[in-house]
């Protein structure tokens, strides 16, 4: 240790030992050249002799530093500032490496800060690794919540949580804070949700049980950036109110800045405690609590999910709602209980975006590929330009590793550069991207600023980089044997099988890059276009929502018809409808449906809410029976529509009009019947072909939802936008919180392919102008280095346009080799994509042909001027020269 | 006692048969200042000329020692394989 920091202060202070080591060696020489006078020589004669016997003092002073051992850093420092010198001597090379390692790095920095904050991030939280979420499994594979009753009796049984808490999953509400009338999220939480994340307020207090004993609850906990945005970061905030849906609640604390929920990709502006006290709430069937517990020091998640298990059958039986038959029964109990992992909290974007980031992640990368292909082909043609400067090194001594690494110095500080400018384009990139993936109803909050593991990242990817486009032209340009390179007519190396490989490697990248953005374009344009089984085309969709106290003693079924009726009336209005979740919603929320009598086992179905009139609105075919009508509500006996497919295979003997059946686990679709049958649309996810779907009348399901308005316009639905907001808002119940048209809605629904579409189509351009760069570079050097070869061929009679075609001929030998290269490449590459193209085969000819076609053309293209201007060559002159 | 002393006096003590280079010993002397085994100060020297001084340190009295044990095994060894012969 003591050695180490002695070592540190030789760094430190190398220029006073120096000049120290200085002074003591001549005082030693010149005690040897007294010893030596004393023993009778001359003046001049005692000091050469002294001299001699010294040795070489510089010499000696190089071997004493390297014994402090800091020789291997010194050296790297210098090559650092040699490299600093010999780029800005070339300026227009440095910038645009610098530029393209920006680009490259930046864009796989952003990519990856997009998936760390989504996928890797944890929760910043005391200690988020003992934190696990408890689930159940739903029949349709998906996770579900628990039920209040399953919350209770797991917190009175369990023994391995330190703390255990629900969360309602967020929801929208009306705020009204400081005067300002808003919509935003609300956190609905039982007591302990504070304690067991363990976050400390930053002003004020959180809950305390006594908080609960009130219900519906009268105390808030605001969150950082509603306490700055609403209350304008008021430190007095603690005591004052904020209202929810009109009621007025108390302000207890604010929490602290990093501190944003459980939900991921939002922050609800206040956590209202939970007392789940209310019937609706208590309701058995009623699967709506997201449970997260904190462990016990020293107990695994294994143990955990054993002891939940163990315990998880009586809780079960505890918790079963009343009414159940056989079949329901057993659906009930075969459901298991799932522990997982809460550290990097809940998030939904996460399911739907992980995958299209990881694409995005391989497009990104082979940017970086292409980039680092490049920037060493433009190396190797600087390392050409110093073959003298080599060979005067080899000569003096230096090894051939010692001129590596000065080459490598020098891709490291490129690539440092390109990184740390790639960093800001990264922070802008992943803004960007985050803005593209959410058009939620609150504003995103997913913090776009690197953090450690994005600079770790970067810094590492920036190294890989620099040694992949520094080491190949290292290696090459330090090759030659220091005689050949000291003449005058050395071979340079420039044009040499390497060079080639590099523009052949870019050539097939380029191929894979442009046909997966051909494949992704196509899948867009068939989503668009394929037959959903529903007409697409000018329908306006209106989110509703209410005012707060919109919804006091109003009859909702009465109010929907009459809303529905004035909207008709405008012109321009072909007809009006509602419903839950459909159209375009990227999501199929399935329940088991099956018929009364039990004769099939229970089938998993789309369901949805429609109000009347929405088969004519989205142009649906009726294939038997009716559709709904607005005497279908509370007072009527329960119905349903199914689509073909679902009627098919519960009813595959006859008809499914009139049959009996079960959906769901809700106690009031027991015993429904089918009053039609309709056509089985895509009306959800547009992939998915045929879904079986059932569907319930708004008048007897309209509890709980918030159903959208669907309006089928004559011509142009966004001119209607305005005068059907006005109606809304002229019956003073509900107000619009979004319209938008289905196209609009479309979009959004295909971001991921649109995004990854929009990006592989940017760099695939990008790099086939690189391509394009590098082939017409090494086109041009070719032609230069063989003018004599041209002359003599033109002197024997060959005509220019033999010499032309020769030229061209080896260039398009070149692209065809990366081609062929890069077609394997490719198909191996839409296997692992296969899932979220559509329509397409796995070769898909038009992409293939057409990124082929491309590749072709831009290499005729690159080649052409250079093999024009071999043509051009006169005989007489090239003759000459040489 | 400073860098040439030492050479003298290695060179006067061993009858003239050990020479220390001078290539050798500054290197030496630097490693045994990183070390730790030497300390170093300057001081005048006899003809009123600045010297470095330097001097053995409690670890490098222990190194020397392990050194001359080395050395004593080693020597010993020697002996008993040329003893016979």
């Amino acid at each position: 240790m003591c050695e180490l920091w002695r070592r540190l202060l030789c760094l430190f202070r190398r220029g006073c030992l120096d000049r120290e080591l200085e002074k003591e060696m001549q005082f030693h020489l010149d005690m040897k050249v007294r010893k030596n006078r004393e023993a009778g020589m001359h003046d001049e004669q005692a000091r050469c002799v002294a001299r001699r016997q010294f040795g070489n003092p510089a010499l000696l002073r190089e071997d004493s530093r390297s014994a402090w051992g800091w020789e291997s850093l010194e050296r790297f420092w210098k090559d650092l500032k040699f490299a600093v010198r010999t780029l800005r001597r070339q300026p227009g090379f440095t910038i645009v490496a610098v530029l393209s390692l920006a680009l490259g790095i930046g864009a796989n920095s952003a990519i990856f800060s997009l998936i760390n904050a989504l996928v890797l991030r944890t929760l910043p939280v005391r200690d988020p690794g003992r934190l696990v979420q408890l689930s159940t499994s739903s029949p349709s594979g998906r996770t579900e919540p628990l039920s209040v009753v399953m919350f209770e009796e797991i917190q009175r049984r369990q023994q391995i949580f330190s703390g255990l808490f629900a969360w309602s999953g967020g929801g929208m509400a009306n705020f009204e804070a400081n005067g300002v009338a808003y919509a935003g999220g609300r956190d609905d939480a039982t007591v302990e949700y504070y304690k067991t994340l363990g976050v400390k307020p930053l002003l004020g207090r959180l809950f305390t049980p006594d908080d609960v004993a009130a219900s519906p609850a009268t105390v808030a906990v605001l969150d950082y950036r509603c306490w700055r945005r609403r209350f304008n970061g008021d430190p007095a905030v603690v005591g004052r109110v904020i209202r929810l849906e009109e009621r007025p609640l108390t302000i207890i604390g604010v929490t602290p800045e990093n501190f944003s929920g459980l939900l991921v990709e939002v922050a609800s502006d206040i956590a209202v405690p939970l007392g789940i006290t209310d019937e609706m709430q208590r309701r058995r069937e009623s699967l709506w609590l997201n449970v997260v517990g904190r462990l016990r020091d020293g107990v695994t998640v294994e143990q955990a999910r054993a002891q939940l298990e163990a315990i998880w059958p009586a809780v079960q039986t505890a918790s079963l709602p009343e009414g159940r038959q056989d079949g329901a029964r057993q659906e009930f109990f075969r459901r298991r209980l799932l522990v997982d992992s809460a550290a990097t909290g809940i998030s939904y974007l996460r399911q739907r975006f992980t995958r299209p980031l990881a694409v995005l992640m391989g497009v990104v990368a082979i940017v970086l590929l292409i980039a680092c292909v490049n920037l060493a082909g433009l190396m190797l043609a600087r390392a050409a330009g110093r073959q003298r400067e080599m060979g005067i090194r080899m000569a003096l001594g230096a090894s051939k590793w010692r001129l590596i690494r000065q080459h490598l110095a020098e891709s490291l500080l490129l690539a440092a550069t390109g990184a740390a400018l790639g960093l800001l384009v990264a922070q802008w990139g992943t803004r960007f991207l985050a803005r593209l993936i959410w058009r939620g109803y609150v504003p995103l909050s997913i913090d776009p600023t690197p953090d450690g593991k994005v600079v770790a990242f970067t810094a590492g990817v920036a190294v890989l980089t620099a040694l992949l486009f520094g080491i190949a032209p290292a290696w090459r340009g330090t090759r030659t044997e220091p005689e050949r390179a000291l003449r005058r007519t050395a071979r340079m190396p420039a044009g040499g099988r390497f060079a080639k490989s590099l523009v052949v490697a870019q050539v097939a990248l380029s191929l894979v890059l442009l046909v997966g953005a051909g494949m992704f374009l196509r899948t867009i344009h068939k989503l668009r276009t394929v037959d959903a089984g529903f007409r697409r085309d000018g329908i306006l969709l209106v989110q509703l929502f209410p005012n707060p106290g919109g919804h006091k003693g109003l009859n909702q079924p009465v109010y929907y018809r009459e809303l529905a009726d004035k909207v008709a009336a405008l012109p321009g209005v072909r007809s009006v409808s509602f419903s839950n979740l459909a159209p375009i919603i990227p999501y199929e929320f399935k329940q088991p449906v099956e018929p009364k009598s039990g004769a099939f086992a229970p089938v998993n179905a789309v369901t949805d809410i429609l109000g009347p009139r929405f088969l004519e609105t989205l142009g649906m075919r009726l294939i038997a029976g009716r559709d709904f009508t607005w005497r279908d509500d509370a007072s009527a006996p329960r119905v349903a529509l199914v689509s073909e497919s679902l009627a098919r295979r519960l009813f595959p003997s006859g008809d499914a009009v009139g049959q009996r059946i079960r959906v769901g686990m809700d106690r009031e679709s027991q015993d429904i019947e089918i009053v039609g049958v309709v056509n089985s649309a895509s009306l959800w996810v547009v992939r998915s072909r045929e879904p079986m779907a059932v569907y319930t009348p708004l008048g007897q399901a309209w509890h709980g939802i918030q159903p959208r308005m669907v309006v089928r316009a004559a011509v142009n639905p966004t001119g209607l936008a305005e005068p059907v907001r006005q109606i809304i808002e002229g019956m003073r119940h509900e107000y619009a919180l979004q319209i938008q048209t289905l196209r609009e809605s479309e979009d959004w629904a295909l971001l991921q392919e649109r995004l990854i579409g929009t990006l592989s189509s940017f760099f695939g351009s990008l790099a086939l102008l690189l391509a394009c760069i590098g082939l017409y570079g090494l086109m041009s050097y070719s032609v230069s280095s063989r003018t004599g070869e041209v002359g003599i061929r033109m002197a024997l009679g060959a005509e220019p346009g033999s010499v032309l075609r020769l030229m061209i001929r080896e260039g398009l030998i070149l692209v065809a080799v990366g081609i062929l290269i890069g077609l394997p490449v490719m198909f191996f590459v839409s296997r692992l994509v296969s899932k979220l193209l559509f329509g397409l085969s796995a070769v898909d000819p038009v992409s293939t042909g057409g990124g082929i076609s491309l590749l072709v053309a831009v290499a005729l293209a690159a080649s052409y001027l250079p093999a024009r201007r071999a043509a051009r060559i006169d005989p007489m002159e090239a003759l000459r020269c040489e | 006692m400073h860098g040439y002393g030492i050479a003298q006096h290695i060179q006067q003590i061993s009858e003239d048969v050990l020479q220390v280079e001078e290539g050798s010993l500054y290197p030496a002397l630097q490693r045994m200042l990183i070390k730790g085994w030497v300390t170093a100060e300057w001081g005048q020297s006899e003809n009123n000329r600045r010297a470095r001084y330097y001097r053995l340190t409690p670890a490098g009295k222990n190194q020397l020692n392990v050194e001359i044990s080395e050395f004593e095994k080693v020597i010993q060894a020697i002996t008993r394989v040329i003893q016979p012969a």
